[in-house]
């Protein structure tokens, strides 16, 4: 039986190709996300594993998790002396860390999208510290750098050019006087790096006397641990000694958590590719074992039992899904190199190292490629097993599928539906919008099986419909093209589905961002009061030198200036990262109206915080509660409530006042600057000489209210464009679905096709038939995916319009945007996309040889 | 039924040849064959199995071209014609009957029937429609699906769309191949009827003798060669013939067991 099955494999080797594409495409997704992080986490283990080689023990700051620029707590330079007389210590090297922003001889900046400029002090020894000279020497005087081989090469930097260096509060013009590099990589996971001496590193970042950490190396034959318990006994309170080993898998890990994300999106694309191709794999075994019921009932008439004919097609399953799961790995080998290239594009250089193939992935993309290959077949194999002998004797025995069943196909359809309107029911009125969105995504499956289950009863109606338009223009070839198309209406329904689930995503992403970009909008109008806004709009939000809101305060016409600064913390006993804003309220009057909806932002002073609505009501938390934070340093505060806000664009969720944020983080950058122009004074003459005078910070840009708004508006659209694409990945499966049944189709119909022929169809007629059935299946599929994609839509701004979702960046008070311009794209598209699915089929049935087709058996 | 010569040539071989496959494993399927069909006459093809038959129908038809020689439907010569001009030629001047797999299994009868006008973009002649359906008795069959109608019936309608288009000639192979002898006796009836009442023209290959008595006309093929030439035959001349050419006919004799009763 075995080998039956694997003939049957060989036989129909092009039937299973859009199975194995579909396959391959959903494991490559999952295949290629593992290895890229499992890739990204070696690379910088081993990077900080090389950099922290010679350190046996690092004395710092005691701290949790990193600033989100990477500033340090600092410590007293004395530390030094009090280990001097330690024994086993065979060096010692005290070091500052800061923001360090280089700006290229031409005058550009050099800034990475998304990682840190960060600027350190070295003492040129190479044993200690990670750091080395691939060029020239390292500083020795005050007025010289070092600067990394990766800003180098990319902004033409050499060792005896001048370039000026930007700090938070100071800048400096320096001598190139080597290029480093950062253990074996060009820089820091992307992040720019600026070398001093100490005392210089330590002038401009403002820490005359202070160190961020000391590296201590240890002589040949000294015990580590005990190095360090030595060490920590000699420190002050707040002050740590960790094992270079530990700290550099500390400093690998905080690296790599970034990367955590790309990983969890990226398999959330992985899934819908999956769900979308597991039709196709249906499909394609239902139309295979349809095609081979004679084969079968052979089979079973030379006496295999039910067992034998059902196995046999299970081993074709688990063939297809292995062979699938196979190539699926070496297309994630390929994704992760493109995604490590796409990393490289936007400046973020990562250190050549081997791809890493876990045998966890190994084992994930087998059991998910495997896995979801033969719970696909499952169905197609249990009907193969009813095919009775006798059908071996039938000459027309290659009849569709029975309809048997429809009947219960259609209670279980009901069901579904009422299932999926109670999920939406109770998602609308659930009042939490994690718990809303949840239920709403669960109601959407139960539509999605909704509309399967009665789709052969749709596909009867709405194709002949859609056919009345589409197919009246192609006489008769329109009229067979609408036969064919509900002849079988499940293969037409599972062939529609995975257009369908595409597109609903689609539909889904498009009328939520759009709905999203409206509400934001509107909210950016009833809280942005400021003409003008200066932050860095080059990528992810990041900080910038206070010095801008000096200078910036300076400018003639000028009136009221407020910075806003942000940085991470974490709540007590919960590891995920959160934003904090530090503003100060009076300041802020005027230019940013925070839409309070208890208490007043004026009643914000040092020790009280303002909440979102969401966390408040999640949190059971009033005006005049406490809420304990946690920072850096490992210190846990409590505020106290002073008002509540309903979530808008501008600012996150925790807000404190400014005298409170500067004690709580070493490093004090402005997020956005915000200032109002004095009345009489012409906004765009002011932004002008703003501009002019902040050439001094080419990491910053000024805007003016609009374009800020434009600015965010833009943000949002990016993002919905990097998802869209991926999304479209999966209607092109889909699309691959289409094609590849109508492929079958032809493949079934060939003597069919010969019949027509010969009575005296052209070529043309029959190539238009099959284009016109596709283009029916593709447009009916597109329909039921507007309709689903409109109704999630719906039922999500229903549940989250009055509680928002903070977590997907998704406001409340969001508005429903129905994107009927999009409608009508999709639908265009389905039309093309129906067109060029049929290409291939149509070509083929229209090369059909009449003689051989019509006397085949 | 000598007659008929002076009726004009509705289909026509001269001096064809059709070789299938290259060099050492060339099978000669038709040996220099001429063969005219007059308009208004029933033409059986009879042969033993692999004797060419089936190749005179489809190199008549343009289904298939041929190595020498040439084939012509009226005064049309198929050699030199497109693509597109021969599939015109099929949907106009001929009709088909196959053995089985007649019907478009997603279209009632007279969807069928209707098809080859419907693809030409013509419309049906209600007339001839009407009499071509009460000629072959399936006038309460029109909306019946192909899977509701029995062999013979399927083969009815077959033979209406055949007829539809008023076509030069009828091709049948083997048209009573998968019917029982009563509804095969019928549909030869029927054939006959459209011969002498509609003025059609039908060829028609057949191993079974009886089918061959009600042509006017019996053609032999052997080898691909034209062996035998009968006018208005019998079963006795049938089977007399088919012993006379030797080997093939033991074979033809015992796979027309229809035949015997006649
Ligand atoms: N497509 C083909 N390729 C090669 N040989 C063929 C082909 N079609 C028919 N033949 C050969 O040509 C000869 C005549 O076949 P055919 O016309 O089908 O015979 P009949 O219909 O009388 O049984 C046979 O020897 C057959 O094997
Ligand atoms: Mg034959």
């Amino acid at each position: 039986m075995l080998r039956a099955a694997l003939a049957g494999i060989r036989a129909h080797l092009l039937r299973f190709a859009a199975t194995t594409f579909a396959v391959v495409i959903g494991v490559g997704f999952v295949a290629g996300t593992f290895v890229f992080t499992d890739t990204i986490n070696r690379t910088f283990d081993e990077l900080f594993e090389d950099a922290y080689a010679g350190v046996a023990v690092v004395v710092q700051p005691e701290r949790q998790f990193a600033e989100l620029s990477g500033g340090a707590a600092s410590m007293p330079e004395t530390v030094l002396d009090d280990l001097a007389d330690i024994e086993g210590i065979e060096a010692m090297r005290g070091s500052v860390i800061g923001t360090a922003t280089i700006i290229a001889p031409d005058g550009t900046a050099v800034l990475p999208q998304g990682p840190p400029t960060l600027g350190f002090s070295w003492d040129g020894n190479e044993e200690v510290g990670g750091f080395r000279m691939r060029a020239g020497e390292s500083p020795a005087r005050a007025g010289e750098v070092a600067v990394d081989s990766g800003s180098s090469s990319r902004h033409d930097i050499s060792v005896g050019d001048e370039v000026t260096v930007v700090f938070p509060d100071d800048r400096g013009t320096f001598r190139v006087s080597g290029i480093v590099e950062f253990g074996r990589a060009d820089n820091l996971g992307g992040a720019t790096i600026a070398v001093f001496t100490l005392p210089t590193a330590q002038r401009y970042f403002g820490l005359e006397g202070q160190l961020n950490a000391i590296f201590v190396a240890a002589r040949p034959g000294v015990d580590h641990p005990q190095l360090r318990e030595a060490v920590a006994e000699r420190l002050p309170d707040g002050v740590e000694a960790v094992l270079g080993a530990e700290a550099a898998s500390d400093e690998a890990e905080n690296i790599a958590e970034f990367f955590g994300i790309v990983q969890s999106v990226l398999l959330g694309f992985a899934f819908v590719a999956m769900f979308v191709g597991s039709f196709i794999i249906y499909n394609t075994f239902a139309i295979v074992v349809a095609q081979r019921i004679r084969e079968f009932a052979l089979l079973r008439a030379i006496g295999a039992t039910r067992r034998q004919v059902g196995g046999a097609i299970m081993v074709e399953a688990t063939a297809v899904g292995l062979i699938a799961s196979a190539l699926g790995i070496v297309a994630g080998l390929g994704l992760a190199i493109a995604l490590r290239e796409l990393i490289e594009a936007f400046g973020g250089q990562l250190p050549q190292t081997d791809l890493v193939l876990q045998q966890r992935t190994v084992a994930v993309a087998f059991a998910l490629g495997v896995g979801v290959t033969v719970l696909a077949a499952l169905v197609p194999a249990i009907r193969g097993t009813r095919v009775p002998p006798v059908a071996a004797m039938r000459v027309d025995a290659t009849a569709a599928p029975s309809e048997q069943g429809s009947r219960v196909r259609l209670w279980l359809g009901a069901a579904a539906a009422a299932g999926a309107g109670i999920l939406a029911w109770l998602g609308i009125r659930a009042d939490s919008g994690l718990l809303g969105a949840q239920l709403v995504g669960a109601a959407a499956v139960a539509a999605i099986l909704m509309f399967v289950l009665v789709g052969p009863v749709l596909v009867r109606v709405l194709v002949p419909a859609i056919g009345l338009l589409l197919a009246r223009p192609w006489g008769v070839a329109g009229r067979a093209a609408v036969a064919n198309a509900i002849r079988s209406p499940q293969r037409t329904v599972a062939t529609a589905s995975a257009l369908m689930i595409g597109v609903a995503i689609v539909v889904l992403t498009v009328l939520m961002s759009g709905s999203i970009d409206r509400t934001v909008r509107a909210q950016l109008d009833d809280t942005l009061r400021a003409d003008l806004a200066v932050g860095r709009f080059d990528g992810p939000p990041a900080g910038f030198s206070t010095a801008v809101a000096r200078e910036l305060a300076a400018v003639e016409g000028v009136d009221r200036v407020a910075s806003i600064r942000f940085n991470q913390f974490r709540l007590p006993g919960d590891d995920s990262i959160r934003i904090l804003d530090g503003i100060d309220p009076e300041a802020i009057q005027g230019l940013f109206d925070l839409p309070m909806v208890e208490g007043s932002e004026r009643s914000l002073r040092p020790g009280r915080i303002l909440l979102d609505r969401q966390v408040t009501e999640r949190r059971g938390l009033a005006i005049g509660d406490g809420i304990t934070l946690r920072f850096p340093a490992g210190d846990e505060v409590e505020f106290e409530v002073a008002g509540i806000y309903e979530s808008g664009a501008g600012l996150e969720n925790y807000i404190i006042h400014m005298q409170d944020y500067e004690q709580l983080y070493s490093e004090q950058l402005d997020g956005l600057v915000l200032a109002s122009v004095a009345s009489g004074m012409d906004v765009d003459e002011v932004a002008e000489r703003a501009r002019e005078v902040l050439l001094d910070y080419p990491v910053v840009e000024v805007r003016t209210q609009s374009e800020l708004r434009d600015t965010f508006l833009e943000q949002i659209d990016q993002l919905l464009l990097l998802v869209l694409a991926l999304l479209l990945l999966s209607v092109v499966i889909a699309l691959l679905g289409i094609v590849n049944t109508l492929g079958l189709s032809v493949l079934e119909r060939t003597r069919e096709i010969g019949l027509l022929r010969a009575v005296g169809a052209t070529r043309r007629q029959v190539a238009g038939s099959i284009g016109v059935e596709s283009v029916l299946v593709a447009v009916y599929g597109s329909i039921i995916g507007v309709v689903l994609g409109l109704a999630a839509g719906w039922a999500l701004v229903e549940a989250l319009g009055s509680v928002g979702f903070v977590g997907a960046g998704i406001p409340r008070g969001v508005v429903l945007d129905i994107p009927a311009g999009v409608i009508v794209e999709v639908l265009v598209v389905g039309i093309v996309a129906g067109v060029l699915a049929a290409l291939l089929p149509a070509l083929r049935a229209a090369r059909l040889d009449v003689l051989r087709a019509i006397s085949r058996g | 039924m000598a007659s008929s010569t002076h009726h004009p040539i509705a289909a026509r071989l001269g001096d064809a040849v059709k070789d299938y496959g290259e060099g050492d494993t060339v099978v000669r399927a038709l040996d220099h064959v001429s063969v005219e069909f007059r308009h208004g006459t029933f033409t059986a093809v009879m042969g033993p199995s692999g004797s060419g038959k089936s190749t005179l129908l489809h190199c008549i038809a343009g289904l298939d071209s041929l190595t020498a020689g040439e084939a012509a439907i009226g005064g049309t010569v198929l050699g030199e014609l497109s693509d597109r001009r021969l599939t015109e030629l099929r949907r106009e001047r001929i009709g088909f009957v196959f053995q089985a797999f007649n019907l478009l299994p997603t279209m009632d009868a007279r969807d069928n029937i209707l098809l080859p006008l419907r693809l030409a973009g013509a419309h049906p002649d209600a007339a001839w429609m009407d009499q071509v359906v009460a000629t072959l008795g399936i006038g309460d069959r029109l909306h019946h699906r192909p899977s509701e109608l029995s062999g013979g019936q399927q083969q009815r309608v077959a033979v209406a769309r055949a007829l539809v288009t008023r076509p030069d000639v009828i091709l049948a192979d083997e048209p009573t191949g998968n019917l029982d002898s009563t509804s095969g006796r019928e549909l030869l009836a029927f054939l006959q009827e459209a011969v002498r009442e509609l003025d059609q023209t039908v060829v028609m290959v057949t191993h079974d003798p009886a089918a061959a008595t009600f042509a006017q006309r019996c053609v032999f093929l052997a080898d691909g060669r034209i062996a035998s030439d009968l006018e208005g035959p019998t079963v006795d001349g049938v089977l007399e013939t088919m012993r006379a050419l030797g080997e093939g006919m033991t074979h033809a004799e015992r796979s027309a067991p229809a035949g015997g009763g006649r």
